[in-house]
Parts: C-alpha cells; structure tokens; sequence
C-alpha cells in the first residue's frame, strides 16, 4: 500500500490534503462550533435556528474550507521559509507534501488533547494556549528530523535546522497574536 | 358539637386549600402590569420616542434621582443612556447596578430582545422603590447595545461622569437583563465556574431559573487580561471586564453536544431579527411569566438578608483572578518554554556546525518518496555511477 503510494504522486497529494482537512477539523471544531454560533447570533442565519445537525454540518463545511485553504498556504509558505533561507535543492512538492503530512498529525494531536477541554473549562484556558504549542513542537521536531535525514547532509544541516527554529518561533508567536 | 365539627370543617378546608393554593413563583404578580408596558413601550418605539417613555416611566417610580447621560454622536444621532439612582437608607457607597438595553436591532420591534429586559427592570423599579435596603441601586437603560454594546462601555469607561453613589470598587454586583422572554429556558450566567453568587440567584428563583452550563461554550478570559463571552456577549460583559461581579438573565437553550446556544428548540428563534415582534413573542404563552419571574428573582436576591455579605465576597470569586483561569499563565509558561526550547536550539545549532566542519560533506544517497534523482545520477557519466559519494572527477571528466 504505502509502495504503491509512493509511486503514485498525485494521489498521495490528494491524500495529504484530505488528512489535513479531516484533522484540521477534527483539532478545531469546538471553535469552529463557536464561530457559526456567532454567525447565528451576529448575522441572523437562521437556517441553523434550534437544530444540531444544521450546526454541525456548517461547522464541517466551513472547517473543510479553511482546512482546504489553510492546506495550500501551508505549501506555499514552506517554499517562502525555504526561498528566504536559499535552500533550493530539495524537492519542493514533496516536502510540502510531508508538510502538510506532519502538520496533519499535529492537528490530529492537538484535537486528541483538546477533548480535555470539553470536560472541564480549567484546561480551555490552558489547553487553548498549551495544547497547540505541545503539538507544534513534537511534531516540528519530527518532521525536521525526517526532513534532515532525507534531504539534507552534515554541511547544509546547519542553515536548515536555524530556518526551521525561527520558522517555528514565528508560527508560535503568530499562533498567539492571532 | 353540630357547629364544633362545621367550624373545624371550615378550618380544614381553609388550610388545604391555602396549602394547595400555593401560587407558583412566576405568577405571583400581576402579568398585565407587564403586558401593558411591554405593549407602550414597544408602541414608543414606533416613533422614536422609547427614550422618552422611558424617562417619563422613571420618574413615575418613587424615590428614585433619574437622569441621562448622553453618549458622543454616533451615526449623526445622539444616543443616551437614562438612570434611575435609589439611595440607601445607610450611608454607604456600596451599590448594585441592575441594566437592560432599550435599543434593538434595525427594523425590529425587538420584544425580546429586549423589551422584555426593560419589562422587568420596570418592576424591579415598581417592587423596590419603597423598599430599605442596605445598599444603593443604580437603575441604568442602556442605549446602543446591539451597535456593539457602546452604552454600556461608555458607562464603564467614564464611570465618573454617571455621578453614581461610587467607584467601580464600590460596585458589588451588576444584573444584566437580555431577552428574557422568547428562549425556551431561564438562565443565570455568573462566571466559567459555579459560583455562591450564582447559587443565591438561582435559589432566589424558587425553580424559574437554572445556572447556565459554565463548561459549555461559555465566559472565558480572552486577550491577557479580558474577558468575554462566547455564546451570551451582552451589556454585563463590560462590567465584568473591569472587574464587577456580574449576573446575566437571559432566555434559551445551552446544548452541550455542539457547545451552542439558541434561542428556541421549535425553530421559533427571532432574536436580532424582525421577526422579533410582541405577536411572535406572544406565541410562547409563558412570556409574562418569565418577565415577571426575572423581576420577581432579582427583588428576592436584594431583599435577602443574605445578599449582602455574600455579594461583598463575590470578587473573590471572579475567575480571571485564579491561577487555573486567567490566560495570562498559560500564556507565560509558553513564552519561558519557547525561550527554553530557543536557547537548546542554539545549543544545538552549534553543534551542528562543529559537526559540518568537522565532517566533510558528502552529497547522500537520499531516499525520498517518489525517487527525486541523486546527485551522482544527474552528474555521473562514467560507469561507477552507482558511487555513493560524487567528486570533481566524476561531474567534470568524461570518461570513454
């Protein structure tokens, strides 16, 4: 399966994407939930007055759009991160690609221990900042490791991991202003 | 003994039927009362005049200072706020603020939201204006709250100019009352944790209301210090942001599975809508009964002997003052672990490069996905291509 993957670009493209959406829902649907409720309240949408299923389906659809958008930059800021640092002698679709494969499990993380929150609104306060950053980091560190070892050697290692740590403090200290 | 046994008759059926007659809590004032200012004061609305029948409705309560306090031009228009001040027959600065706003949105009778607030506020007004109490009251309408509560921000931020019996200190408690009347259920909405304020209110209402659900999608800190709140955003939210302990009233449902908040389960939902009409409104046949029980709530917690103590503690209890609350430590332990995981990147980072020079660089066998060539199979011509490592020889010469 995975070798049959492999061999096949476009689809493991599609893939990547897909994953990316189900996770980025499946990590956001608590704000996302919050977001059309405000929608309801501020705009007067009314097709979702007093149904569940009504909430949950906008709620699907509007993360499927945001994951689906949020999917492509992903891409293309990888390629201004690896243009900004002069690294051109990787292949750049499918380093998105992995990208968008790492991020995806650390959306997936992140969903994981943002259940927590539904329990209890001590960790919506925590977890809203700790939980995103905790999955940032684990998985930032995977995927550099993964990264380095495909495509990088001793002599270039340097500019790349010093690319991928102000990468991450940007994305961080994005993450908290926005 | 004939008249013996018709007496006690009598006295037995007197007794069962005042214990049965016990009225229940919502119906124990008079809803026509209600009804009747509900229907004026949206009639005022017609022509613009509901500021004005408000103040003439003010001065109609007894020992009550009313004025107004005009907000800066907004939108070539001069909105106001109007006060209704009742002192304490102590001297004290303590005071409780009760609100409502009496805007609503365009083209909108807006009987819920929120006639139905000023409804009550006009009882509370009626039931306590001859009442002792050990504190002050500040009856305040709010102008403009649907254009992004701006009244009620404007009462916070020049709190001076209000002329009330205090500081924002001296401010115990503020009751919010927000479209109580069309929702399909009665809330008290205090803090993200249940709280004894809370409790008092909800005990207050002999079973007319319910403490809303603080795990589900409800009043969190937002920015370092803020607060917000993520279903129910109304008039208290600025009180509550400098610190007053607040009481929100409001009608409708919390659902727990999708962490939402709606108006109506039957889809008879009109809030910030021109659907909002006292006709629509009257569909819900216990409307008046929620008016009255809102008001009949907030008169039983302030006459409470009570209220008061619990009330001064009620700071104490806010939940952005605890550690496990305000977002400002969470967000402090992240930026000491950034400057951690910074300061062992450097680290790291030097030791790469200690690496890079003391290692030669080789160019690898690189084992990506979807077989991306290698160096050595771009560059190499010659027959020991399979050659792990590429040198000057191998890209430049040419070999037979």
């Amino acid at each position: 399966m995975i070798q049959k993957l492999r061999q096949n670009y476009r689809l493991s493209n599609t893939l990547s994407i897909l994953a990316f959406v189900v996770a980025y829902i499946f990590c956001s649907w608590q704000m996302l939930i919050y977001a059309c409720n405000q929608a309801y309240l501020q705009l007067g949408f009314t097709f979702v007055q007093g149904s569940k299923g009504a909430f949950v389906v906008a709620s699907i659809f509007c993360g499927g759009i945001i994951g689906l958008v949020l999917s492509i930059l992903v891409y293309y800021a990888a390629n201004i991160a690896l243009n900004f640092a002069h690294i051109y002698n990787i292949p750049r679709a499918e380093y998105g690609m992995l990208l968008r494969l790492y991020f995806a499990l650390g959306l997936a993380l992140c969903g994981v221990l943002k259940i927590v929150n539904y329990f209890t609104p001590l960790f919506l306060v925590w977890g809203d900042v700790l939980f995103p950053f905790v999955s940032l980091t684990v998985i930032g560190w995977l995927f550099y490791k993964r990264t380095a070892d495909l495509y990088f050697n001793s002599a270039t290692l340097p500019n790349y991991f010093k690319t991928c740590i102000i990468a991450y403090a940007v994305f961080v200290v994005l993450g908290v202003i926005l | 003994m004939k008249k013996f046994l018709t007496v006690l008759a009598l006295i037995t059926v007197l007794a069962v039927s005042l214990a049965t007659a016990k009225v229940s809590f919502a119906e124990s004032s008079a809803p026509v009362e209600a009804l009747d200012f509900l229907q004026q004061f949206i009639d005022s609305r017609s022509n613009g005049g509901e500021s004005a029948f408000l103040t003439d409705k003010f001065n109609q309560i007894e020992n009550l200072e009313v004025s107004t306090v005009q907000l800066q031009d907004y939108d070539g228009v001069a909105p106001h706020n109007i006060l209704g001040k009742k002192a304490s027959y102590v001297k004290t600065n303590s005071q409780v603020i009760i609100g409502a706003h009496y805007d609503t949105v365009l083209n909108s009778q807006g009987a819920n939201d929120n006639a139905s607030g000023i409804t009550a506020l006009y009882l509370i007004m009626q039931q306590l204006q001859n009442v002792d109490l050990p504190f002050n009251v500040v009856y305040v309408a709010f102008c403009c709250e649907e254009d992004g509560m701006l009244g009620s921000q404007h009462f916070v931020n020049s709190f001076d100019d209000y002329k009330t019996f205090g500081s924002i200190d001296d401010t115990i408690v503020m009751f919010n009352l927000d479209s109580i009347a069309n929702g399909d259920n009665l809330y008290v909405g205090c803090e993200s944790v249940s709280t004894p304020l809370a409790d008092f209110v909800v005990n207050s209402s002999d079973g007319a209301m319910t403490e809303k659900p603080h795990a589900i999608g409800t009043n969190y800190g937002e920015g370092l210090l803020g607060y917000s709140d993520i279903t129910t955003n109304a008039d208290y939210v600025c009180f509550r942001s400098v610190g007053i302990p607040t009481v929100n009233i409001f009608s409708g449902n919390f659902d727990v599975v999708t962490w939402s908040y709606y108006e109506r389960k039957d889809g008879n939902s009109t809030m910030n809508t021109t659907a909002d009409t006292l006709a629509n409104l009257q569909r819900d046949g216990e409307y008046l009964n929620k008016i009255n029980a809102v008001a009949n709530t907030v008169v039983a917690t302030l006459t409470n002997d009570e209220f008061l103590p619990m009330a001064n503690c009620a700071r104490s209890n806010l939940v952005n003052l605890k550690l496990w609350y305000n977002p400002l430590y969470p967000l402090i332990v992240m930026a000491l672990a950034l400057i951690v995981i910074v300061i062992l990147a450097i680290r790291y980072h030097k030791r790469l490069q200690k690496d890079s020079l003391l290692n030669p660089a080789e160019a690898k066998q690189t084992d990506t996905f979807f077989g991306a060539p290698s160096a050595t199979d771009i560059f190499s011509f010659g027959n020991d291509s399979t050659s792990s490592s590429d040198n000057a020889d191998d890209i430049f010469s040419y070999k037979d």
